[in-house]
């Protein structure tokens, strides 16, 4: 019954979210405006024009990235059991664009393609992220929680450096990356979108798939073994699909920040801590997250339009630093 | 074999921590239906044998055998639908209740596309009803003494209906009511439920009062194994002790008690 409530509200809140998205930007169209430009196409108009080309592709990029983040967020936290665990501070957002950034500088073929460019995303993601899972099991106490975070900030550093340096060399690539490496939905068009969304819905799905796992690995790793939960598999593999996730999300989006650490903590308080409940839920909760950032991004100082990284970090930021602090007090 | 079936063997194990040698040449037969306790002085190797037997690390060289064959060459989940484990400390997230808990002892019977049945339903009742958990199935484990949540972590083995079960150190930070208490269970499980138990404790006493048969480690070797409680004398004890005690018998059931002599000590 609290599932079932839990499920309609959240469905509730996501047409009002999209309800608002669709009403802020700088040219009005009104709810009839967008029903025919969806349902009956006229090429010649310029409001179904921008409906088919801006504000659907920019809505369908919002949505897929935060869902795709709030479940990263969830996977991280469980397979971590950390609950910093968070893309964006993590290093994987910092991989992902800087292997993006990479293959648009430089001529690489194939991996210069706008096709792979979620690959490309989720390759560089996972190789910063096992750089990071590396680098913090060294030492005699393995991987702790200060540890994991820390490295993942020290990687995020190095990353982002190194993706200022390769676009200072290249004026022309930071023109066309310059938003999106912000972390903006604007910068969702239908090539991109097109491109990610197969992608995230396999690995939303296998993410999902790794839920009764995550519910033994909580009762820690004796009786996760001991009830036949492989550990080295279940990482690996929670690992890959997190990459991918990530990767997607950069690819349309850019590396947008705290989505995963906002999200996971709403969701365990608004669902059961099962995650076969809580992995879809976040998805959607991340996705109503991302969607309503990015319309109070363009309506807080319209008509000029902040972008959507920055408005979850002024707010994750914050969550961030509270998470840090109450661990400290234990 | 004088005993019933063995189906759990552990063969020549050797283990080592770095350069540390824990476990040197153990072999054991654990024979089926009765409850095994393994004692011996800290460092004599007893949980590192009770994490072989449950499959959490690989011994360096041996193996253990499950009906003959070695358990890591099974299955993770089969090996799962056979050995139940109680680890000596239990992750329990807060929030989660004790019904939730104990339904994840049902992982192993499950699949991708074998959903929750009748069958999983009526085995977490019955370790429910058996831990004597139900009263309190909804509570979150944080709201619970001790004592009741190392029931609920032992319900959550039995809801794992495996015919072996292993225990580390089950009453280890518990009051003297609570100890008894997880003791009188467990040693139900092979007499009423005719469950295979193995159990490392500290407390010697209460190895005596519950034991079927006593297996005592020393320095990561088998030091002796007694199929008769009634046979431990105290030169055994103060020999794998290092410690002088007197033997007294338990007025009530007869079974030998172990005191240590004050101001005794070598």
């Amino acid at each position: 019954m609290r599932g079932l409530l839990a499920v309609a509200a959240l469905l509730l809140l996501l047409g009002a979210a999209v309800a608002f998205h669709q009403a802020t930007g700088p040219r009005p169209i009104g709810w009839s405006g967008l029903w025919q430009a969806v349902w009956a196409f006229d090429p010649m108009n310029f409001d179904h024009q921008t409906v088919m080309a801006l504000r659907l592709p920019r809505l369908l990029a919002a949505f897929l990235a935060g869902a795709a983040l709030g479940m990263a967020g969830v996977l991280l936290q469980s397979l971590l059991r950390n609950p910093l665990g968070e893309p964006h501070i993590l290093g994987l957002n910092a991989g992902a664009s800087l292997a993006v950034v990479v293959c648009l500088a430089f001529p690489l073929g194939v991996f210069s393609a706008p096709l792979l460019r979620p690959v490309v995303a989720a390759t560089g993601g996972g190789l910063a992220f096992l750089l990071v899972l590396l680098l913090s099991s060294a030492g005699r106490l393995g991987l702790t929680m200060t540890k994991v975070t820390f490295c993942g900030i020290a990687v995020s550093a190095l990353a982002s450096t190194l993706t200022s340096g390769v676009l200072l060399l290249d004026e022309e690539t930071l023109a066309t990356v310059r938003l999106w490496l912000l972390g903006d939905a604007a910068a969702g068009t239908w090539t991109t979108v097109r491109a990610a969304a197969p992608l995230l819905l396999l690995a939303l799905l296998a993410g999902w798939a790794l839920a009764a796992r995550l519910n033994v690995l909580a009762l820690g790793d004796a009786l996760a073994t001991s009830l036949g939960v492989s550990l080295l598999k279940t990482r690996l593999l929670g690992l890959v699909v997190v990459a991918v996730l990530c990767g997607g999300a950069v690819s349309m989006v850019g590396p947008v920040g705290f989505i995963g650490l906002m999200v996971p903590a709403m969701a365990r308080r608004l669902s059961s801590l099962d995650h076969r409940a809580l992995l879809p839920r976040a998805a959607v909760l991340g996705g109503i997250m991302l969607i309503v950032a990015d319309a109070v991004a363009r309506w807080l100082l319209a008509p000029r339009e902040l972008a959507t990284g920055v408005m979850t970090a002024l707010v994750g930021a914050p969550v961030f630093v509270l998470i840090v602090a109450r661990r400290m007090k234990e | 074999m004088p005993l019933s079936a063995s189906p759990l063997s552990a063969q020549a194990l050797q283990f080592s921590h770095g350069a540390t040698p824990v476990l040197r040449d153990v072999s054991l037969l654990v024979p089926d239906g009765r409850l095994t306790v393994l004692l011996g002085p800290n460092g004599s190797g007893k949980s590192t044998l009770l994490s072989l037997l449950a499959r959490l690390a690989k011994p360096s060289q041996g193996a253990v055998l499950l009906h003959g064959q070695d358990i890591h060459q099974q299955p993770t989940r089969a090996v799962a639908r056979q050995i139940g484990l109680l680890p000596q400390t239990p992750l329990s997230p807060d929030g989660m209740t004790v019904a939730e808990v104990v339904a994840r002892g049902r992982y192993p019977h499950q699949g991708l596309l074998k959903r929750w049945s009748a069958a999983d339903d009526a085995a977490v009742a019955q370790a429910l009803a058996v831990t004597g958990t139900s009263a309190f199935a909804d509570r979150t484990l944080d709201q619970l003494s001790g004592g009741q949540r190392q029931r609920c972590f032992i319900a959550l083995a039995l809801a794992q209906e495996t015919p072996i079960l292993l225990f580390d150190e089950p009453t280890s930070y518990l009051d003297l009511r609570y100890q008894v208490e997880v003791m009188e269970l467990i040693a139900s499980l092979p007499r009423d439920h005719g469950r295979t138990v193995i159990t490392v404790l500290h407390d010697l006493n209460f190895a005596m009062q519950y034991a079927d048969r006593l297996v005592f480690l020393k320095q990561g070797r088998i030091h002796s194994v007694l199929e008769q409680v009634t046979a431990c004398s105290a030169a055994q004890i103060e020999e794998v002790f290092e410690t002088p005690v007197v033997r007294a018998t338990h007025p009530q059931s007869g079974l030998p008690v172990f005191l240590p002599v004050s101001g005794g000590s070598r």
